[in-house]
C-alpha cells in the first residue's frame, strides 16, 4: 500500500551514502539499506515587529517534527515533490496540525525575541502550512555491538541509532 | 566631550552601521540572525564568538588579581585557559544529545526533565537569575570603570552612560551580534592585546626579567602561594581557584536553538575548537600584564585599571581610544547575553510558570525587557553605593551558579541513580555554603577555597540526599541510556555526528522496532547480502 505524499528529495544516493561511511571507517562494512520518511510540518509566518532603528518586516519558516512536536529553524524554504511512497515507509505523525501550529507559534516567538532583540512584536501571520515528510536513510554496521545510523537524505548529516 | 569619549561613540556607531548594512543585505530571511553564522568558516565564527566572550574580568579582574597577588592569580587563568575544553570534553556531548531527547529548551528545564522535579526548576531559576544579574553588575562596574578613564567623567557618571548604552545595546543587540561586526571586534582586540604584550615585555627584560625585577621588589610575588605567601599551604585554595574556571563553565547556565538544514549541511562545529584554542592566546596574557604593571607601573590608585593605565601609556591618544572602545564593547556583548539569559529565565522559568500560566507572547516578552531595565537600575545603585571589585563579583557570582548547577549537570549524564531529591539536595548545599563561605569569609580559616567547599558539599548531598528520592522513571532511564551511548562508534563517525537528529533517532529506531521483527535485525547483522532496496525513483534522485 502506498500514498501520495510531499517529500524533499533524497539527496544523496545509496552508494555516496556507504562511500562516505567506507571513507571514514574502512574497516566496518555499512550497507544504506533503505529510507524511512519522516513527518515535518512547515509553516512560514510574516512577522512585524517593532526593534531600534530597523522594524521587522519579514518572512519566518520553522519546521515541527510532527512525532516530537520539536521546532528547527529552517534555512530555506523546503523543495518538495509529491511522490508516492509505501506506507511501510512512513512514519506515522504524533502531533495534529492544530498543535504543531501552536508548537511552531511559540518556538518563533522565543527564537526571535532571545536573538533579533524586538521591543514588541506587531503581527505574527500564518501564512503557509504544510506536512511534509524528510527522507533518512537507515545504516546498517554488519559488526556486531557497532552502531547503526540514520542519515539525513538532504543533508546528509548523521546520528547513531 | 574629550576626543576619547567621541571616539567610542563613533566606534559604536561604526559597528551599529556595520551590523545595520549586513542586516539588510541579508533582509531575505531573518536567517542572518539566527543561523547566519552556519556560512561563514570556522575561524571566522571563532574570532566573533571570542570577542564576545571576553569580558570585563579579563580585562579587569584578572590584571588586578596579578598585580596585587602576584604568580598566585594564574591558578585562575590555568583553569580558564582549560575550562572550555574540559566543558566540551565532559558534558557537551552527553548533555546535548539528552537535552534534545527531553525536548529540553533551557537548562534549566532540562534539569527539571531530567530529574522530573519542579522544585529543582524553581530553585535553579532563582539562582540563575539573582547570580547572573550579580555577574553583569561586575560587567557594568568595568564599563563605568573604563568609561571614567577614557572621558574624564567621574565614575559615577561614568557607570550611568556605560549602564545606559550596555542596556540600548542588549534591546538593539541584533544588528551588533552579526558576525561581521563581532568578527572586527575580534580582530581589533587581538592585535590590540598582543600589540600591548609586544610593547610592555620587552621594557620589564621578557619573562625572566620580569621575574627578576619583581624578585627584587618582594620575592613572595613569585610564590604559588600569594604575595606575603598568603595562602601558604591551602592546597584547598589553590584547588578551588583551579577549578573554578577549569569545571565552573559546565555550570553555566545557556540557551541553544536547534536548527535544520534544508540543503546539504556546513556546520560549524568546528568553530567551537578554534574558539577554545583563541581562548588559550587571550588568557594569560592580561594576568602577564598585570604582573608587568608592578613593574612598569607600581602606584596604581585602582589596580583594576591597570590596562587602561598601559594602553594609555604605550599607545598614542586615537588608538589607545579605539582599543579601549574595543574593550567597551567586549565588556557589553558578555553583559547582553548575561541580561537576555536572565530575563529570559524570568520570563519563562519564574513568570509563566507561576505567576501567569496564560501570558501571551508579547506578555512574556514585556516581561523580560522589564527584568533587563530594573536590573540595569538595581545595577546602577549597587556598583554606586557599594562598588565590590569585579574580580571579587565574578569569583563570587561564577562560584555559586558553578556550585549549584555543577554536580546537577554531571549527574544528569553520568549518574543512573541520582534523583530528584540528591539533586535539589546538592544544588541547595552547593550555592548555601559557598555563598556563606564568602559572606563569613571562612577562606582564611579553613583553608578551602568557597568554590572546593561548595563542590564537597554539593557532592555530599547529592549523596545523601540520593537515599531518599524515588529512581527515575523508565522513560527517562532510557533517554539517560541512549545519551550514553554505550555502543562503540569509530572515533572519526563520532566527531561527525549531528546531536540535533537525536529525536528523529530515536523515533526511527522505535518505529523499525514496531515494523520489525528482531530476529530479522540480527539476520540482518549476519548476513552482508540482505538489504532492502527503496523505491527505485527515489534513488535515482540523489
Amino acid at each position: 500500500m502506498s500514498a501520495k505524499v510531499f517529500t524533499q528529495p533524497v539527496e544523496f544516493n545509496k552508494d555516496q551514502i556507504e562511500s562516505s561511511f567506507k571513507k571514514l571507517h574502512p574497516h566496518s562494512n555499512f550497507i544504506a539499506e533503505r529510507v524511512i520518511y519522516y513527518p515535518y510540518y512547515y509553516f512560514s509566518y510574516n512577522i512585524k515587529a517593532k526593534r531600534l532603528f530597523l522594524p521587522l518586516n519579514e518572512k519566518v519558516g520553522c519546521a515541527i517534527d510532527s512525532i516530537s512536536g520539536r521546532g528547527s529553524l529552517i534555512d530555506y524554504k523546503p523543495k518538495w515533490k509529491e511522490l508516492e511512497i509505501s506506507i511501510e515507509q512512513q512514519m506515522p505523525q504524533t502531533y495534529t496540525l492544530k498543535d504543531c501550529a501552536s508548537f511552531s507559534e511559540s518556538f518563533i516567538y522565543r527564537s526571535l525575541s532571545l536573538k533579533m532583540r524586538m521591543i514588541s512584536f506587531k503581527e505574527l501571520k500564518r501564512e503557509q502550512q504544510q506536512i511534509f515528510y524528510r527522507p533518512y536513510w537507515v545504516v546498517w554496521n554488519e559488526k556486531d555491538g557497532s552502531s547503526d545510523f540514520i542519515v539525513d537524505g538532504v543533508s546528509g548529516q548523521y546520528h547513531p541509532l | 566631550m574629550n576626543l576619547d569619549i567621541i571616539i567610542f561613540f563613533t566606534y559604536l556607531l561604526g559597528m551599529l552601521g556595520i551590523g545595520l548594512y549586513f542586516t539588510k543585505s541579508a533582509s531575505a530571511s531573518a536567517d542572518h540572525y539566527l543561523l547566519g553564522n552556519r556560512k561563514i568558516g570556522a575561524p571566522v565564527t571563532a574570532i566573533s564568538m571570542q570577542s564576545s566572550s571576553m569580558s570585563g574580568f579579563m580585562f579587569m579582574g584578572g590584571p588586578a588579581q596579578a598585580f596585587q597577588e602576584g604568580w598566585h592569580a594564574l591558578w585562575y587563568a590555568i583553569g580558564d585557559a582549560g575550562g572550555s575544553i574540559v566543558n566540551l570534553s565532559v558534558l557537551g556531548k552527553r548533555m546535548r544529545r539528552l537535552s534534545q531527547l527531553l525536548g529540553a529548551l533551557s537548562p534549566i528545564e532540562y534539569l527539571e526533565k531530567r530529574f522530573e522535579s519542579f522544585g529543582i526548576r524553581v530553585y535553579g531559576a532563582i539562582i540563575a537569575i539573582i547570580f547572573l544579574f550579580a555577574y553583569a553588575f561586575a560587567q557594568f562596574i568595568a564599563a563605568g570603570k573604563a568609561l571614567s578613564a577614557m572621558s574624564g567623567f567621574s565614575y559615577e557618571w561614568a557607570l550611568i552612560l556605560g549602564v545606559g548604552v550596555i542596556i540600548i545595546y542588549t534591546v538593539a543587540g541584533g544588528y551588533l551580534a552579526v558576525a561581521v561586526s563581532g568578527f572586527i571586534q575580534g580582530i581589533i582586540m587581538l592585535i590590540g592585546v598582543t600589540a600591548i604584550g609586544i610593547m610592555v615585555l620587552p621594557k620589564v627584560g621578557g619573562l625572566s626579567g620580569l621575574n627578576a625585577q619583581l624578585a627584587a621588589i618582594d620575592p613572595t610575588y613569585l610564590s604559588i602561594w600569594g604575595k606575603d605567601l598568603i595562602y601558604y599551604g591551602q592546597w584547598g585554595v589553590i584547588i578551588g581557584a583551579v577549578l573554578i574556571y577549569a569545571i565552573g563553565y559546565m555550570g553555566l547556565p545557556h540557551v541553544t536553538v536547534r536548527h535544520m538544514s534544508m540543503q546539504s549541511a556546513n556546520t560549524t562545529k568546528n568553530a567551537i575548537i578554534w574558539s577554545a584554542a583563541f581562548n588559550q592566546l587571550f588568557t594569560f596574557t592580561p594576568y602577564i600584564l598585570g604582573l608587568s604593571a608592578i613593574v612598569i607601573m607600581p602606584v596604581v590608585s585602582d589596580p583594576e585599571m591597570v590596562i587602561p593605565e598601559l594602553v594609555y601609556t604605550f599607545f598614542p591618544g586615537i588608538l589607545a581610544a579605539i582599543l579601549l572602545s574595543a574593550i567597551m564593547a567586549a565588556i557589553m556583548s558578555t553583559c547582553d547575553s548575561l541580561l537576555m539569559q536572565a530575563g529570559t529565565t524570568l520570563s519563562r522559568d519564574i513568570y509563566h510558570r507561576f505567576i501567569n500560566k496564560k501570558a501571551s507572547h508579547k506578555q512574556l516578552l514585556l516581561v523580560s525587557r522589564l527584568c533587563i531595565f530594573v536590573g540595569g537600575i538595581i545595577g546602577i545603585i549597587v556598583a554606586t553605593y557599594e562598588p565590590p571589585t569585579v574580580f571579587a563579583l565574578v569569583v563570587f557570582a561564577f562560584g555559586v551558579l558553578g556550585n549549584t548547577f555543577l554536580v546537577p549537570f554531571v549527574a544528569s549524564v553520568y549518574s543512573r541513580k541520582a534523583n530528584k531529591i540528591g539533586i535539589l539536595c546538592a544544588m541547595i548545599s552547593g550555592s548555601i555554603i559557598n555563598i556563606l563561605w564568602e559572606i563569613l569569609a571562612l577562606q582564611n580559616a579553613s583553608g578551602l577555597h568557597p568554590f572546593l567547599a561548595g563542590l564537597i558539599a554539593s557532592l555530599i548531598a547529592m549523596f545523601i540526599g540520593n537515599q531518599f528520592g524515588t529512581p527515575p522513571s523508565d522513560p527517562i532511564l532510557e533517554a539517560y541510556d541512549l545519551a550514553k551511548q554505550n555502543k562503540r562508534i569509530p572515533k572519526k563517525l563520532e566527531k561527525g555526528i549531528f546531536e540535533d537528529l537525536a529525536p528523529e533517532a530515536r523515533n526511527i529506531s522505535k518505529f523499525i522496532q514496531t515494523q520489525e521483527d528482531p530476529e530479522l535485525v540480527t539476520k540482518r547483522k549476519r548476513d552482508k547480502n540482505f538489504e532492502i532496496e527503496p523505491e527505485i525513483d527515489l534513488r535515482l534522485e540523489g
